[in-house]
């Protein structure tokens, strides 16, 4: 039997490694983009109550528990965004169904996404999916990595449809600046392009650079698609929540899509949501306080390895994405290091062309595994030279 | 630990929130329902300030710490014991020695689980209830439904005979739960043009304006 469908899809390079390092005993992992925390235990006794009184063991409405989706909308509408609860928002699975729902939406066969590379490893085959082709746009290192939006009017061709970022970005945990991204929507309307911006690290900002998102323009509504999950804010990885919110017209459409794919976001996170929003807003700066402690040791480490890598100090999220100074292939440096060192990390070209040459380390690690890892490395490369 | 310390943090502000209700018995406007709750509330608010000292739950605080923290005008003290210290410290002050306090409050009354209304209901006793809707269609299983009508008509029962209860009679739930009270009440339902919040805020003022005589 033939899978001509799927044969151009890969397995992002992301999970490959995290296989790989499943079948190496006593590997540590700096690999994994998730935050070592556990789930806040205000959401944790929320969801027991819901259990208790049989709340979740049936389907919700397509678009999400009403009361969840009200909740979003007022927790929009202090971040400055006005969506209708009824009609605007979808509850999804996870990001990610939620970008591939739209993904399918939006895209007819050969249309072209254009993202910024390097970014997120699963966006390109998301897009594949979808039958689009994903466009990579090089972001430029020497300036930090920031978008240029001069660049995707470049790229723009008759067949593009969309442009698709993570802000701020993984791996690079560069946020992009409003004037940048009002530039970018001056593009999208001029072209009529749907921007899809997946917002999940918008929590974790360490320099106080005040973070914007085109869907805070009103007159960007049809245009834009916000994507936001609890995985990453709320350490809320395994219960696969998030939502996505565009305009009516948008909505109803991929609401079409969202249906058929999962029928509805599992109804037990979704009570795990309304208590995250509720409950669980000061979890955020505990963690936050944590992964800048945790970004300042990973920091002091790479220093130690100056001689083999460079970095830019990561103002968000959890990554830091070195330059392997003078070295093979990122792919080949990445598994090398596991199999020898027994540390897993993600080689840089799983984000795109212009992510060869460094490697994604996460600091959502604990700072006992970040600094297992580095002694490790130290060793590493000690011996390797 | 955690669990004593957030039980007596309940205690006390349910206690500083009685305690201020009673000096100052203001009018108290509920209300409850699924969702809308806070446009409904916003609305009722909007309309009243042109007259009275109005003051609504700041953001949803609609539960048995939100609620009392929004009669007392405080912040929540989050995670922080420190900061929970403080917020009962001023709540005792507000309790105690507060000389100013509004003349009317709309308060939103938030009940997912079986019995939250029930507690809430042991904080406050709205003179006027509004109910925006039950109904979470089709797909909402019995148990879920079973309990928001059940927390709503603990509200609508608890309204005294010299209320008024405002129900939406397009939700075929509510218009159900007529015969529970024993309050008088008014219907509303969609108008062309006009969202819910805004009818039920039109329709609340004027009775409200005829009951009040003003």
């Amino acid at each position: 039997m033939g899978f001509s469908k799927t044969q151009n899809i890969n397995l992002s390079v992301i999970k490959e490694m995290e296989l790989l390092a499943s079948r190496v005993p006593g590997a540590v992992s700096l690999a994994q983009g998730i935050p070592s925390f556990e789930t806040p235990d205000s959401i944790k006794n929320f969801v027991k109550r819901a259990m208790d009184y049989n709340l979740v063991s049936k389907y919700s409405l397509c678009t999400g528990l009403p009361e969840l989706r009200e909740v979003i909308s007022e927790k929009l509408k202090e971040e400055g965004m006005d969506y209708d609860f009824d009609g605007e928002i979808i509850v999804t699975a996870g990001a990610i169904e939620g970008i591939t729902a739209s993904l399918l939406t939006i895209l007819e066969p050969g249309n072209e996404v254009l993202l910024p590379s390097p970014t997120y490893a699963t966006y390109p085959e998301a897009i594949k999916i979808a039958g689009g082709i994903p466009v990579f746009i090089p972001l430029n290192e020497d300036s930090g990595w920031k978008i240029s939006p001069e660049a995707f009017r470049e790229k723009v061709t008759l067949h593009t449809k969309a442009i698709l970022f993570c802000n701020p970005n993984n791996p690079t945990s560069t946020i992009y600046r409003k004037e940048e991204l009002e530039k970018i929507e001056n593009l999208a309307k001029e072209y009529n392009l749907f921007i899809i911006t997946d917002e999940v690290y918008k929590d974790f900002i360490y320099n106080n650079t005040d973070f914007y998102s085109p869907a805070q323009n009103p007159e960007m509504k049809d245009k834009v698609i916000r994507v936001f999950s609890f995985s990453k804010a709320y350490a809320m990885t395994g219960w696969r929540v998030g939502f996505i919110h565009s305009s009516y017209e948008n909505i109803k459409e991929i609401l079409k899509v969202h249906d058929a794919v999962v029928t509805c976001a599992p109804v037990i996170s979704q009570y795990a949501a309304i208590a995250a929003f509720e409950m669980a807003n000061s979890d955020i700066l505990k963690f936050k306080e944590k992964f800048l402690r945790r970004r300042n040791i990973i920091m002091k480490r790479l220093d130690n390895l100056g001689d083999i890598f460079s970095y830019q100090v990561p103002n968000s999220a959890y990554f830091v994405f070195p330059t392997i100074k003078n070295h093979k292939s990122s792919r080949e440096l990445a598994e090398d290091i596991l199999y020898k060192a027994k540390v897993a990390t993600v080689p840089g070209i799983a984000f795109g062309p212009t992510g060869e040459g460094h490697l994604r380390m996460s600091f959502g690690a604990t700072p006992e595994i970040i600094n297992e890892a580095f002694d490790r490395l130290d060793k590493y490369f000690k011996e390797s030279k | 630990m955690k669990n004593i310390l957030k039980r007596i943090i309940t205690w006390k502000l349910k206690l500083l929130t009685k305690i201020t209700l009673w000096r100052h018995k203001p009018e108290i406007i509920g209300v409850v329902g699924s969702t809308e709750k806070t446009e409904t509330k916003e609305e009722i608010k909007k309309v009243l300030s042109k007259k009275f000292n109005v003051r609504a739950n700041p953001r949803s605080y609609n539960t048995e710490i939100g609620l009392p923290l929004a009669v007392l005008y405080l912040p929540s003290g989050e995670s922080s014991l420190w900061r929970w210290f403080k917020v009962l410290w001023k709540g005792l002050g507000i309790a105690l020695l507060s000389r100013k306090f509004p003349k009317i409050l709309v308060l939103e009354l938030g009940a997912i689980f079986p019995g939250d209304m029930d507690y809430l209901l042991t904080i406050v006793n709205p003179k006027y209830l509004v109910a925006t809707n039950v109904s979470l269609g089709f797909e909402a299983s019995p148990e879920e439904l079973q309990v928001r009508t059940n927390e709503i008509k603990k509200a609508i029962k608890s309204v005294p005979k010299d209320g008024i209860i405002f129900l939406n009679i397009d939700d075929p739930w509510l218009e159900e739960m007529k015969k529970e009270a024993q309050a008088k009440v008014v219907t509303f339902k969609k108008e062309k043009g006009k969202d819910y919040p805004q009818i039920v805020a039109e329709t609340f003022a004027k009775e409200f304006k005829i009951q009040n005589g003003y």
